[in-house]
C-alpha cells in the first residue's frame, strides 16, 4: 500500500517537473564589468542574492527568464549577479572586497554590503541600478516581477543623459 | 514651435556666456594609482563627468563662479572641494586622493539626474525567512516557535514541571544537534536551552536538517540538526526590543543590540527575560496548570575581522531559570518536604562556542564548545542535584581535490563530566562521577558527480572510554534538476548514543514512581534512512508554491525506553530485547500568492513502536507511549499593504497518543483524544520601526482532562493502602487503586488567553 502511495507521489511530481525551459540571461562578472564599460557605456544592474533565499530564486527563474526582460537587458544593460554569501574576494575599482565570515559557512560579502545596504540593512533579494557612469540610481529591495522590471528599464531612469559625454 | 524658441533662446545664452566660462581638470588617485570610473560633478548643477583610465576628468564650459566639486566612486568616501572659476582662474588643475573606504554607497551628487527607484512597489516581499515565520505565533523562545515547523515537535515531558524536549520525526531531543552559526553546542543535557536567549530580531534564519546530516557532528546527530543563523552586522538592527504579555500574566521581553568593539570586532547581544508568577488552577485539581517560571538568558557573539577573511567567532550564553509547579499553596519553605507537593527546578547554565581558522594556507578550522549545566531540584521529596561539564574541540581540514571532490578530514575530542546524587553516579556506595573521554576521527568526501548529482560519503570512528569503539558510516545523495526546481535527497546513516536517563528523562525524577534499572544500560544503536523531495513552482503572476515530502525510517538494535506499564509504581529501564522502529511520512506545502496571501501546511504520519521479546522468543509489537501517529500544522497569513495590517491564523492538530495508565482499574482513557491548538494574531507596522501585535492563543480553549494527574489531592500517597507485595489495594477512598502520578501528559494545561505586544527595530 505504502509503495503505491510513493509511486503515485513521485509520478505526480514527475509530471509537474515537465515545464518549458525559458531563455536565461547572460550575466557579467565584476572582473569583466570595467572592460565592458570601456568598450561601451551602459547602465548596470546588480542582482544581490543568496543560495537560501526563495524569492531570489523566484526572480532568477521568473523575472530574469522572461523573454522580453532578457532581450531588453541583453541589449541595453550589463547585468551582474552577486551572491552575498560567496567567499571569493572581488576586486572592483581597485578596492578588494572580501567575504566576512560570521560563523562556520556563514557570513556576508563586503561588496554586497557596500552596494545593497538600504536604510542600514541588507535584505535579499536587492536589485541595484547604476547609470552608465556607475552612479547609483536606486535600489529595489524585495522581489521584482518581470512587469515592474520592464517598467524600470523602459522608463529610462537609469540612463543618465545629463553628464556630458566624453 | 514653442520648443523651437526655447532651444534658440538657450543657444543664445550659451553663446553670450561662452566667453565667461572655464574648465576644471583633475586626477583622482587611490594610493597613488589612478582611479577609473570615478564621478566628478559640481554640486547643484548639471555639470558632471567621469574619470578615464588615467584617473583624469575635465569639466568644461563652466560658468564663472564658486562651486563645490564632488568626487565620488563606488567603495570610496566622497571628496568635496571648493573651487572657484573666474577670469583670473579660468582653469583649475587638481589632484585628489580618495583612499578612504566607504561601507555604503556615496550620496547622489549630480542634481536632477537621480530618480528614486527604490520606492517602487515590490510585488513580493523580501525574504526574511524565519523571523517572519516564527512571529506568526509569538512565543517566549525559539524552542516553542519550532512547533510551527512540520515534523519538529517540542514535547512536554512533565505535567508538573513542564520541561520539554524537541522531537524531530519522532526521535527525541538528544538525537538533535543544535548549532549557532554552524558552531555546535555539544551538550547531552537539555538541548532545549540551546534555543533560548537569542531574540528573533537577531535571527536571520533557522536551518533544519531532518535525518542524518553529516559525520561532522558526531554519531548522535541522527535525528537532525537545527542551525540558528544570526544576522550579519549588515542586516541586524542596531537596537531591537520586543515586549509581550498575556492575559495569564505571562511576561516576555527580548532585547537585541548590535555594537562594535574597536574597528575589528562586531558583536551581537541578546537578552531574553520570561516571567510567570501567578499560580493558576483552572481545572481544579489543586495543582498549578502551568509551571511558574522566572528565566533570564543572555547571549553574546563576537565576529572578529581577520586578514585574508578567515573565520574567528566566539559566542557565549548564560541561562538562569527558576521554575516550580505543584500544589498551588506551595511556597519555597516546603521545598523537599512531604507536606505540600511541588517540583522545583533551579538551573544555571553557561556555554561558550567558537570557531577559528588557523593562519595557514590550508583551510583548517578549530571549533570548540564548552558548557556547564547545574541543576538543583526537588521533585516532591526526591532531590536531584546534577552537574555536567562538557569540553569539546575539533579540527577540520577542508580540501578541494580536482574540482569534483570536496574532502573534509577531522579529529574531535570530547570530555564529559557528570555527577548527580542518584545511583547513576554511584559505585559501591561511594559517589563516582562519570567521566567520559570521546576522541574521534572522521572523513567525508562530497563528490560532485555531475552538475545535477552529488554524493556525500562519510565515516566516523569514535572511541568511548567506557563503551569502546564506535564506527558510524553515513551516505547522502542529492539530485538537483537542471532548472533547480526539483531536489531529491536520500540519506542513510548509523547512529550511536549513550542514554542518560536522568538528564534526558524528567519522568524518571517525578517522585511518584520508583526508578528501577534491571541491568547495565548499553548504548543505543540505530540505522536511519531518509528520503526527501523538494519541488518549487514559481507562478506566472509572482506566486510561489513549495512542496517538501519526506519519508523516514529508523531501526534500533537497542533502545532505552522507559517502561511505565509493567508496574504502575515504577519506571523500569532496561536494554531492549528485540528492536524498535520509528517510521513515517511527512508532507509540507508552502504557498505564497502575488496578492500577499501566504499559506503553509504540513502533516506527518508516523509509527513508532518496539518489538519486544515476550519471554518465549516471540517478538510482540508495542506502540511507543506518549507519541502520536499524526500531527498537522498550518498557518495562513495575509497583509493589507495599504494599512500595514497583517493577520495570522496558526494551528496544530495532534492525533491520539498512547498514555501511561495506572493498572487495569484506571478510569482515564488509554489514548488521548484528537486535539488542536489554534491562534489568531493581528499586527500593525509603523514607518518608524514600531510594530504592535496582539491576538488570541488556544482559540478553541482546549485543555486536557482535569484528572490527568492521578490522585492530585494526595501527592504523597498518604491515604493509599499497599498490600504485602507493594501493589495498591482498592479502598473506598481509592476505588481505582491509583497512586499519585503526573506522567499522563499530552497537552499543555493552558486554555484560551489573550496576548499583546510591541516590537521596535532601529536600523542604522
Amino acid at each position: 500500500m505504502k509503495k503505491h502511495v510513493w509511486i503515485a507521489l513521485f509520478g505526480l511530481f514527475g509530471l509537474l517537473a515537465v515545464e518549458s525551459q525559458a531563455q536565461t540571461l547572460r550575466w557579467t562578472s565584476f572582473e569583466h564589468l570595467t572592460d565592458s564599460l570601456r568598450k561601451e557605456r551602459r547602465p548596470v544592474l546588480v542582482f544581490i542574492h543568496t543560495d537560501w533565499c526563495t524569492y531570489c530564486k523566484m526572480m532568477e527563474l521568473r523575472t530574469f527568464s522572461d523573454q522580453q526582460v532578457v532581450t531588453k537587458l541583453q541589449e541595453k544593460f550589463y547585468c551582474v549577479r552577486l551572491n552575498a554569501e560567496d567567499n571569493q574576494p572581488i576586486t572592483f575599482l581597485q578596492r578588494a572586497y572580501k567575504f566576512k565570515p560570521t560563523g562556520v559557512k556563514t557570513g556576508v560579502h563586503e561588496l554586497a554590503q557596500v552596494l545593497g545596504t538600504e536604510n542600514g540593512k541588507l535584505s535579499y533579494p536587492t536589485t541595484v541600478f547604476f547609470d552608465q557612469y556607475l552612479q547609483l540610481q536606486g535600489r529595489v529591495v524585495g522581489a521584482l516581477d518581470a512587469k515592474s522590471l520592464k517598467q524600470v528599464i523602459e522608463s529610462g531612469i537609469v540612463l543618465n543623459h545629463l553628464a556630458p559625454e566624453r | 514651435m514653442k520648443h523651437f524658441f526655447l532651444l534658440l533662446a538657450s543657444l543664445l545664452v550659451t553663446t553670450i556666456i561662452f566667453a565667461q566660462t572655464g574648465s576644471i581638470r583633475g586626477t583622482v588617485t587611490v594610493k597613488g594609482k589612478p582611479l577609473e570610473f570615478g564621478t566628478a560633478a559640481l554640486k547643484n548643477t548639471q555639470f558632471g563627468t567621469t574619470t578615464d583610465e588615467k584617473g583624469v576628468f575635465e569639466i568644461k564650459n563652466v560658468k564663472y563662479g564658486s562651486y563645490q566639486l564632488v568626487i565620488s566612486a563606488i567603495g570610496y568616501r566622497t571628496i568635496t572641494k571648493a573651487v572657484t572659476i573666474s577670469e583670473a582662474k579660468f582653469f583649475q588643475e587638481l589632484t585628489l586622493q580618495t583612499d578612504e573606504l566607504e561601507n555604503s554607497l556615496a550620496e547622489v551628487v549630480v542634481t536632477g539626474t537621480m530618480k528614486e527607484v527604490s520606492k517602487l512597489d515590490s510585488p513580493v516581499p523580501v525574504e526574511i525567512y524565519t523571523p517572519v515565520f516564527f512571529k506568526r505565533n509569538p512565543v517566549p523562545n525559539l524552542f516553542e516557535s519550532l512547533q510551527n515547523i512540520n515534523g519538529i515537535r517540542p514535547q512536554l515531558n512533565c505535567n508538573v514541571c513542564n520541561t520539554g524536549d524537541i522531537h524531530i520525526n519522532g526521535l527525541e531531543g538528544p538525537y538533535t544537534m543544535i548549532m549557532i552559526d554552524g558552531m555546535p553546542i555539544v551538550s547531552g543535557l537539555s538541548t532545549v536551552y540551546g534555543l533560548s536567549g537569542i531574540p528573533s530580531a537577531l535571527i536571520e534564519r533557522v536551518e533544519v536538517v531532518k535525518g542524518p546530516a553529516s559525520t561532522l557532528y558526531g554519531s548522535e546527530a541522527v535525528g537532525g540538526l537545527i542551525n540558528v543563523i544570526t544576522k550579519k552586522p549588515s542586516s541586524a538592527p542596531l537596537v531591537s526590543a520586543d515586549v509581550m504579555g498575556t492575559s495569564w500574566a505571562e511576561f516576555n521581553a527580548d532585547l537585541g543590540l548590535k555594537y562594535k568593539l574597536g574597528e575589528k570586532i562586531q558583536s551581537l547581544f541578546g537578552l531574553n527575560y520570561f516571567n510567570f508568577q501567578r499560580p493558576t488552577d483552572k481545572n481544579g485539581d489543586g495543582f498549578t496548570d502551568i509551571t511558574l517560571q522566572n528565566r533570564i538568558s543572555l547571549f553574546n557573539k563576537f565576529s572578529i575581522d581577520r586578514k585574508d577573511n578567515r573565520v574567528f567567532t566566539l559566542g557565549g550564553r548564560y541561562v538562569y531559570e527558576d521554575r516550580w509547579g505543584g500544589q498551588t499553596q506551595w511556597t519555597p519553605k516546603y521545598r523537599g518536604s512531604n507536606e505540600i507537593y511541588a517540583e522545583s527546578i533551579n538551573t544555571k547554565r553557561w556555554e561558550v562556542i567558537g570557531a577559528y581558522q588557523l593562519p595557514m594556507k590550508e583551510k583548517i578550522t578549530f571549533q570548540f564548545s564548552a558548557n556547564g549545566h547545574l541543576q538543583d531540584s526537588y521533585y516532591g521529596t526526591t532531590p536531584y542535584q546534577a552537574q555536567q561539564y562538557i569540553g569539546f574541540g575539533q579540527f577540520t581540514w577542508d580540501k578541494k581535490l580536482k574540482e569534483r571532490h570536496d574532502l573534509l578530514v577531522g579529529t574531535a575530542l570530547r570530555y564529559t563530566f557528570y555527577d548527580d546524587n542518584t545511583p547513576a553516579t554511584d559505585a559501591d556506595g561511594k559517589n563516582a562521577p562519570s567521566k567520559v573521554l570521546l576522541p574521534g576521527l572522521f572523513v567525508q568526501d562530497e563528490i560532485t558527480l555531475t552538475t545535477n548529482h552529488k554524493l556525500l560519503l562519510g565515516a566516523r570512528y569514535d572511541y568511548n572510554s567506557i563503551h569502546g569503539s564506535i564506527f558510524t558510516p553515513r551516505l547522502n545523495y542529492k539530485w538537483t534538476s537542471t532548472d533547480k526546481k526539483n531536489v531529491l535527497r536520500a540519506s542513510v546513516g548509523n547512529g550511536y548514543r549513550v542514554a542518560n536517563v536522568f538528564t534526558e528523562d524528567h519522568a524518571a525524577l517525578t517522585g511518584a514512581r520508583k526508578v528501577e534499572f534491571t541491568e547495565e544500560l548499553k548504548p543505543e544503536r540505530s540505522w536511519n534512512g531518509n528520503l526527501n523531495y523538494v519541488r518549487k513552482f514559481f507562478l506566472g503572476n509572482g506566486g510561489y508554491v513549495g512542496l517538501d515530502a519526506t519519508a523516514f525510517y529508523t531501526f534500533f538494535n537497542n533502545r532505552i525506553i522507559p517502561d511505565y506499564l509493567t508496574d504502575p509504581n515504577k519506571i523500569i529501564y532496561s536494554n531492549l530485547s528485540g528492536n524498535a522502529v520509528s517510521r513515517g511520512l511527512s508532507l509540507n506545502i508552502d504557498v505564497s500568492l502575488a496578492n500577499g496571501l501566504k499559506f503553509m501546511t504540513g502533516a506527518t504520519a508516523m509509527d513508532v513502536f518496539q518489538r519486544e521479546d515476550d519471554g518465549s522468543g516471540t517478538l510482540v509489537k508495542q506502540t511507543q507511549l506518549l507519541t502520536e501517529k499524526f500531527t498537522g500544522v498550518w498557518s495562513v497569513s495575509y497583509t493589507f499593504p495599504q494599512i500595514g495590517l497583517s493577520v495570522d491564523y496558526t494551528g496544530n492538530l495532534y492525533g491520539p497518543m498512547k498514555l501511561p495508565v495506572l493498572g487495569p482499574l484506571d478510569p482515564r482513557p488509554e489514548y488521548s483524544p484528537w486535539w488542536s491548538l489554534q491562534n489568531i494574531q493581528l499586527g500593525k507596522k509603523f514607518n518608524n520601526g514600531l510594530e504592535i501585535y496582539g491576538g488570541v492563543k488556544n482559540l478553541l480553549n482546549f485543555t486536557p482532562t482535569p484528572d490527568a494527574i492521578a490522585r492530585a489531592f494526595d501527592p504523597f500517597d498518604k491515604q493509599v493502602t499497599f498490600d504485602a507485595t507493594g501493589q495498591v489495594v482498592p479502598t473506598p477512598n481509592n476505588p481505582y487503586a491509583l497512586t499519585f502520578d503526573p506522567s499522563y501528559v499530552y497537552a499543555p494545561n493552558q486554555g484560551i488567553r489573550f496576548f499583546a505586544g510591541i516590537r521596535y527595530n532601529l536600523f542604522k
